[in-house]
């Protein structure tokens, strides 16, 4: 039976077993007079039940997954006759790959390979076995666990506990889940980066404090290239500036406009104007970069030129302004909510002093606000380093180290994208050089992430 | 009117008078106000005034003069609508949603919701203290200099010193601050945190100050110091207090005011409203038979 079908059977299976042990348990009571005799309620009898007949199970399959293939393809690879066993690994996967795809009728065999088309007709022999007992075994064990969880089924029996724990496990599985993926991003990240350090082209110094940045090198002996130079610091400067432009537009207006929104809009504006400014929020940020691409950036070319700037027609100006937009409602949204977090008496103290509304903002609320302000603005600014897509198509490539922003420069990001299109080789520094850029990336990200983090707890220990 | 919070006092009453419902409503409804609300040489006076919030009437024709450096306590059950009734007197229900003031109310004679009078200034010179204290999340001298300096009342640093320092010493708190002026307001206890919400409302010297409830979110002792300094601060103020508490009006004030169901059901001077009242209603609230 293939995988899917068998944990349809078994998923069939489970709800039958927590009927059962519901069943029971009810069965049970009845003599004694009733459910509340029992010593949790008849779902959570259903549930251990179902939990003895689905969890064996499902440890046994993830195993059998894990274990399944690396044992078939050794008993193959044994079977082999002594002179054609692999001497290398790369020899071996080659030889496995062929086996496999002669077993899968995509290639015939040669005449001379009597014993590959033997390996392959074993391998699938095996594979079939070994599905069949599978399909047993899984079975025969959601049978058995289902039985042993309804046996199990008794009025002292303190089934709600059990299920607890395992609903409390499932949680901290998933959990770990999330953490356990960052740290494999992480290191697969930082492991690239080594090997990237290891070249001799390149040093950690030079990488962090060189200006010149151009990671074109030739990628074969013959080939006339340039023999590459790996300097981020033009890169951060492109990233730090397009975010500054984006920042200057952002912040002042999403600041503006959560203020409105928290202060001034009586409540049919703000519930109608706030959704509208977080769809902003929901425009994917390619449509943003073709609107900076071929609206934004050739009107600020033109508009340049009239007034006699040299303005390049992919403008660090463009690519941030724009980014500023899609980054509004970020800053207006937190800044709204934190904002609305004041409470009312300081709003009432400050006015019971005789200041006006814009004073109380001013001094009262704006400053009452503004560790969790700092810290959407935080937030938004990992944001805007992080951004992509817009950039990619508005910034330009080149490695510019300039504070103009009618220039083109280019950021990490757009340099990880160019670096990692297409066919790559991945013992060249060139390619490798894209996971320094993004742990570097990354850190610089997360230690913004966890000053914003801190501002905002701070901010929670001001008001009770 | 809501019918079920006259039932409730209806039924409170027939249970003492044998009257009947209808006539205790007919009574609250149309009863003129008993004592005397009106004085000569008031301070503020309030005149036929009704509040409503959007449809619903929480304030009905009320009379009321406050005398200039007196305490005047507000006392009724909750909901009477008297905490409403003082957030009028400096238009702090301005800020409420669909809250709507007619009438006559005046400040030395002139009209406190006439075009003319300008909201900030009004505020200036009524000053306000609320139920919970609501200091800023700022230093103690901040807290306390924010009126003055909102209002230009310092041209150097030295007399915003001054200002504060006094307001402080009125406030009677200056011995316990004096050495950390500049530790947020926030870290001080309850009683002191109120103290300073006065503080900061006589450091504008307003000529009024209004306190909803000062003392509700205090323990007995850091309520006992506020009655002293309430009684200190007559002297130069006239106030008026909003109080659950009828020990603590007849501690505090020298005229009191008996709210019910938005009528104003009796005004005289506290010592007569707590030992003779003239109102039924007046005597069943003081005797403790509701509210």
């Amino acid at each position: 039976m293939q995988t899917a079908n068998l944990i349809i059977v078994l998923l069939a299976m489970v709800g039958i077993a927590y009927y059962m042990g519901r069943g029971r348990s009810f069965a049970l009571a009845k003599p004694l007079g009733g459910i509340r005799h029992l010593n949790s309620l008849p779902f959570y009898y259903g549930a251990q039940t179902a939990i003895w007949c689905c969890v064996p199970s499902l440890i046994l399959l993830a195993l059998w997954a894990l274990f399944d293939e690396p044992i078939i393809t050794n008993v193959v690879l044994s079977g082999l006759p002594e002179a054609i066993q692999p001497q290398t690994v790369a020899d071996q996967n080659l030889l496995l790959n062929r086996i496999e795809n002669i077993a899968s009728g995509a290639l015939a065999a040669g005449a001379d390979e009597q014993a590959l088309s033997a390996a392959a007709d074993r391998l699938n022999g095996l594979r079939e076995t070994a599905q069949w007992v599978l399909t047993a075994a899984i079975l025969s064990l959601a049978v058995l666990g289902g039985l042993w969880g309804w046996r199990r089924v008794s009025p002292k029996l303190k089934a709600r506990n059990q299920v607890e724990v395992v609903f409390k496990s499932t949680l901290l599985a998933c959990a770990c889940i999330a953490i356990l993926t960052t740290l494999g991003i992480v290191f697969s990240v930082v492991f690239e980066t080594i090997r990237f350090f290891s070249f001799d082209e390149v040093t950690i110094t030079g990488f962090i404090f060189g200006t010149e940045w151009s990671p074109q090198i030739a990628i074969r002996a013959d080939q006339a290239g340039a023999s590459g130079s790996f300097g981020a610091v033009p890169l951060f400067v492109g990233t730090l500036l397009i975010s500054f432009i984006a920042m200057v537009v952002a912040v002042p207006v999403g600041l503006m406009s959560a203020i409105y929104l928290a202060e001034y809009a009586n409540p049919r504006v703000r519930s109608t104007a706030k959704p509208l400014l977080e769809i902003l929020a929901g425009i994917p940020t390619v449509v943003y970069g073709f609107f900076a691409a071929l609206t934004v950036a050739p009107f600020l070319r033109e508009l340049g030129e009239s007034m006699g700037l040299d303005v390049s027609s992919e403008s660090a100006l463009a690519a941030g302004g724009v980014m500023g937009i899609m980054i509004i409602p970020f800053v207006s949204s937190l800044a709204d909510d934190v904002i609305t977090a004041v409470p009312q008496s300081m709003r009432d103290g400050s006015l019971g002093l005789g200041a006006t509304k814009s004073e109380t903002i001013k001094k009262v609320i704006f400053p009452a606000a503004l560790p969790g302000i700092v810290g959407g603005v935080m937030l938004a600014v990992s944001r805007a380093i992080g951004e992509t897509m817009i950039v990619v198509m508005a910034a330009g490539l080149a490695a510019n180290m300039t504070a103009n922003p009618l220039d083109t420069v280019t950021t990490v990001t757009v340099q990880i994208v160019t670096l990692l299109i297409g066919d790559q080789e991945f013992d060249s520094p060139k390619t490798l050089a894209a996971f320094a850029l993004g742990l570097m990336l990354f850190v610089v990200t997360l230690l913004l992430n966890l000053f914003a983090l801190r501002t905002v707890k701070k901010y929670r220990e001001q008001y009770d | 009117m809501t019918s079920i919070a006259t039932e409730q006092a209806g039924e409170m009453l027939i249970s003492k008078t044998e009257r009947t419902e209808s006539q205790v409503v007919r009574d609250i409804e149309h009863g003129e106000t008993v004592g005397e609300p009106l004085m000569e040489d008031a301070k503020m006076s309030v005149r036929n005034t009704d509040v409503f919030y959007g449809d619903k009437q929480a304030i009905f024709g009320v009379d009321l003069d406050i005398g200039k450096n007196q305490v005047i306590a507000m006392i009724g059950p909750s909901g009477c609508g008297k905490s409403t009734f003082l957030r009028c007197l400096n238009r702090m229900n301005d800020t409420v949603e669909g809250c709507r003031v007619s009438g006559e109310l005046t400040l030395d004679g002139s009209d406190i919701y006439s075009k003319k009078m300008d909201v900030v200034a009004l505020r200036a010179r009524i000053g306000m203290v609320f139920q919970k204290p609501n200091p800023f999340p700022k230093s103690i001298y901040d807290n306390v200099a924010y009126g003055p300096r909102l209002h230009g009342l310092a041209s150097r640093r030295g007399e915003l010193d001054e200002i504060v320092e006094n307001s402080l010493r009125r406030a009677s708190l200056w011995d316990e601050v004096k050495d950390r002026l500049h530790s947020p307001g926030t870290g001080l206890s309850g009683g002191q945190q109120q103290r300073l919400c006065i503080a900061r409302a006589i450091a504008v010297s307003p000529e009024v100050i209004l306190m909803d409830e000062p003392c509700s979110a205090l323990d007995p002792i850091a309520t006992a110091r506020i009655e002293e300094l309430i009684a200190e601060l007559r002297e130069n103020y006239t106030i008026a207090i909003v109080t659950h508490s009828m020990q603590q009006a007849a501690r505090v004030s020298q005229r009191t005011a008996y709210f019910h169901l938005g009528h104003l059901v009796e005004v005289n001077d506290t010592e007569k409203v707590f030992t003779s009242p003239e109102h039924e209603l007046t005597e069943a609230y003081i005797t403790g038979r509701f509210g």
